[in-house]
Order: C-alpha cells, then sequence, then structure tokens
C-alpha cells in the first residue's frame, strides 16, 4: 500500500506542537514567584545576620545611641520584610495543593491582593522608614569631619539621591512589577475561569461511542 | 507520585498525539483546543478512576475519542459544519513548500470518512499498535486489521480524488 504511506508521510510532517504557552506559563509562574519570595526571605535573613554580627563585633565605645537605633530599627525593618516575603512563598506554596480549580483561583487572588497591597502601600513605607534608619546612622559616619558644613552637605545629598532614587528607578521598578503582577494574574484568571467554566459541564468517561 | 504531578506528565506525553486526534475531528484550531482542553479536564476529573490496569496514554486516547464523537454529534446539529464546508479556513503557515498545505488536504480528507473511521485511521496514523488501539476503541484486534485495510484504502482514494481536483 504504497499510496497510504506517502499519507502516513504527510502525518509525519506535522511539526510536533507544543502546549499552549499559557498552560507553560500557569506552571511556571508559580515556581518563579516562589523563587524569588524564597531568595528574597533568605537574602534579608542573611543581611540581618551580617548587621547584626557587624554591630555586635564594633567596638562598644564607638557606638552611640543614634547608630544603636539606627541598627535595631533598620534589623527590624528588614526582618518584617523577610516576614512579609516568607508569607508570599507559603501563599504560592500552598496552591500546588491538588484542588478544584476555582479553590486554586480564590488562592491566587489572595496572593494576588496580598502582593499588590504590598507593592503599593508597604514598599514605599519600608523605603521610608529604611532611609530614616540610615539617616540615624549618619551622625556616626560624619563624625570624623571637622566642619559642619560638610556634614550638612553630605546629608542633603544623601537625601537628594535618595528622593531621586525613589522617584527615578524604584518607581519604575514598582510599576513594572505592579504591570507584570496584573498581566500574570489576569491571564491565569482567565485560564482558571475557562478550565473551571468547563469543568462545570464535564461528563464523565463514556464507553457507549463504540 | 501526586494527582498534578501524574497529571503534568501525562499532559506533557499525550498533547500532540490528542491534539493531532482532535484536529481530525475540529478544522478551527480554536475548536481543536476546546476538544483538547475538555479531554484534559475530563482526565483530570476521572483520575481517580483510572486503575493502571492499561497505559495513561491509551486512557487518555479514549477521554479524547468520546469527546470528539460527542463534539461531532453537537456539531451536526448546526446548519454549517465547519469540518465539512470549509477545510481551508485554518491559514497555511507555509505555502511556498506546500507542507502545511498537504496536511491541511489531509485533514480535510480524514474528514470525509465516517466518525468511528477517523479515529482509527487517526491512531493508525499515530503508529500505535493494534492491540492499543483495540484497547482505545473497544473493538477486537482481528476486527481492526480489516476495518483499517479498507479505511487505508478508502483515505488513499479520497485523497487522489481531491488531488486530481
Amino acid at each position: 500500500m504504497k499510496e497510504f504511506n506517502t499519507l502516513a508521510a504527510i502525518w509525519k510532517l506535522q511539526p510536533v506542537q507544543k502546549e499552549p504557552k499559557e498552560f507553560k506559563k500557569i506552571r511556571s509562574v508559580r515556581s518563579l514567584l516562589k523563587k524569588r519570595a524564597f531568595w528574597s526571605c533568605a537574602g534579608l535573613i542573611s543581611l540581618i545576620i551580617w548587621i547584626g554580627w557587624i554591630g555586635l563585633v564594633s567596638p562598644k565605645n564607638q557606638v552611640t545611641g543614634f547608630s544603636l537605633a539606627s541598627i535595631v530599627l533598620i534589623m527590624l525593618i528588614l526582618l518584617i520584610q523577610a516576614a512579609f516575603s516568607a508569607f508570599s512563598y507559603f501563599q504560592l506554596a500552598q496552591m500546588h495543593e491538588d484542588g478544584k480549580p476555582s479553590e486554586e483561583l480564590q488562592k491566587w487572588n489572595a496572593y494576588y491582593k496580598h502582593r499588590t497591597s504590598y507593592l503599593k502601600n508597604v514598599s514605599p513605607l519600608f523605603f521610608f522608614l529604611l532611609n530614616g534608619a540610615f539617616l540615624l546612622y549618619l551622625p556616626e559616619v560624619l563624625k570624623s569631619y571637622p566642619n559642619d558644613y560638610y556634614k550638612v552637605g553630605f546629608s542633603l545629598i544623601y537625601l537628594l539621591c535618595m528622593g531621586l532614587a525613589w522617584f527615578g528607578p524604584a518607581k519604575v521598578y514598582l510599576k513594572k512589577e505592579l504591570d507584570n503582577l496584573e498581566e500574570i494574574s489576569s491571564n491565569l484568571k482567565t485560564i482558571f475561569q475557562q478550565w473551571y467554566s468547563l469543568l462545570e459541564g464535564t461528563s464523565s468517561v463514556d464507553d457507549s461511542n463504540f | 507520585m501526586s494527582k498534578s504531578v501524574s497529571f503534568e506528565k501525562a499532559y506533557q506525553e499525550c498533547y500532540p498525539s490528542i491534539r493531532r486526534l482532535c484536529r481530525s475531528y475540529a478544522a478551527d484550531p480554536e475548536e481543536a483546543e476546546d476538544l483538547i482542553q475538555e479531554t484534559f479536564i475530563s482526565a483530570w476529573e476521572n483520575w481517580h478512576r483510572f486503575r493502571q490496569e492499561s497505559r495513561v496514554s491509551t486512557w487518555i486516547y479514549r477521554i479524547a475519542v468520546n469527546v470528539c464523537l460527542t463534539y461531532l454529534r453537537k456539531s451536526r446539529k448546526k446548519p454549517v459544519s465547519r469540518l465539512e464546508n470549509s477545510p481551508e479556513s485554518e491559514v497555511i503557515s507555509n505555502p511556498e513548500d506546500g507542507t502545511e498545505e498537504q496536511i491541511q488536504h489531509l485533514y480535510h480528507c480524514i474528514g470525509q470518512l465516517r466518525p468511528a473511521d477517523r479515529i482509527l485511521i487517526t491512531l493508525v496514523l499515530e503508529e500505535l499498535p493494534y492491540l492499543e488501539i483495540s484497547a482505545i476503541t473497544g473493538i477486537k484486534e482481528n476486527t481492526i486489521a480489516v476495518r483499517i485495510h479498507r479505511i487505508k484504502k478508502e483515505l488513499t482514494e479520497i485523497y487522489q480524488r481531491h488531488e486530481r481536483i
């Protein structure tokens, strides 16, 4: 049957179709976000330990009340940030359970709300608090400067840099993060809702067709 | 192995062949995607019923076959069947070498066969052994050989007839 072999050869010419990109996204997005949350938490905890260690090994007679307050404040802010990252990590980890799409969507919505609120409200607060804590440390850094003009000048330059950083790269980063989250969320919601609406009308396996 | 891990593995393994099977029933790629989705949702929902007596791909094929036949029954009720009336509805991706055109043409010819025959020939084209085809369709192995011989002949004739036109 030579002719049929030709048809079989044509059949084989079909490119191997990969699964739709949306389905890949649903799997990869979670693991990516989970990895990010994990490393963010691990990085912050390492930073806390490092700052704490620096504080401990510093000569006690050189540590003023301001610098001690600054170190404690910085460690506290970083600790809260690490807790937020850990919370995000556990929220994402829970999504791997074998649940119904509606439950998965609920979990995703909870994560989305938490993350959006963090980016919009909490992260600016952390930025200003962290810079406030660093400002407390400035007198310690600047105490070797003999001239007060230098001290005021340095502090103003520091504030200017932080202001520029906030209104420049920080704002751009936050907007990018929020846009990404919005896009991912919208894609995931569509996919989950499609699956859910299909599940509503799914019948069981039917043996009667043959 | 958890349900989601084993399902994901099966999904990745079966997706390309299930896609080709579904395309034999729906010329419109979006409708074919719907059939694939429905197949895998049904597999997910009925995962607990899979008793490991056959290969998971065989079981998913069975579901796909049922989904496709149900789709065909429903689409017959529609005033226009896209499969039989607009074979060129899908965009030809590479018209220069004619490969996509040939594939489209083959799908169109498969679409001319009887619903159950389409399944059999698709499974043959997928190079599945008769034993597995028998497990998927529930037809006896001996009967399959005879039917497949006839379907191969029929399909070749349809293909050649259309080629001449």
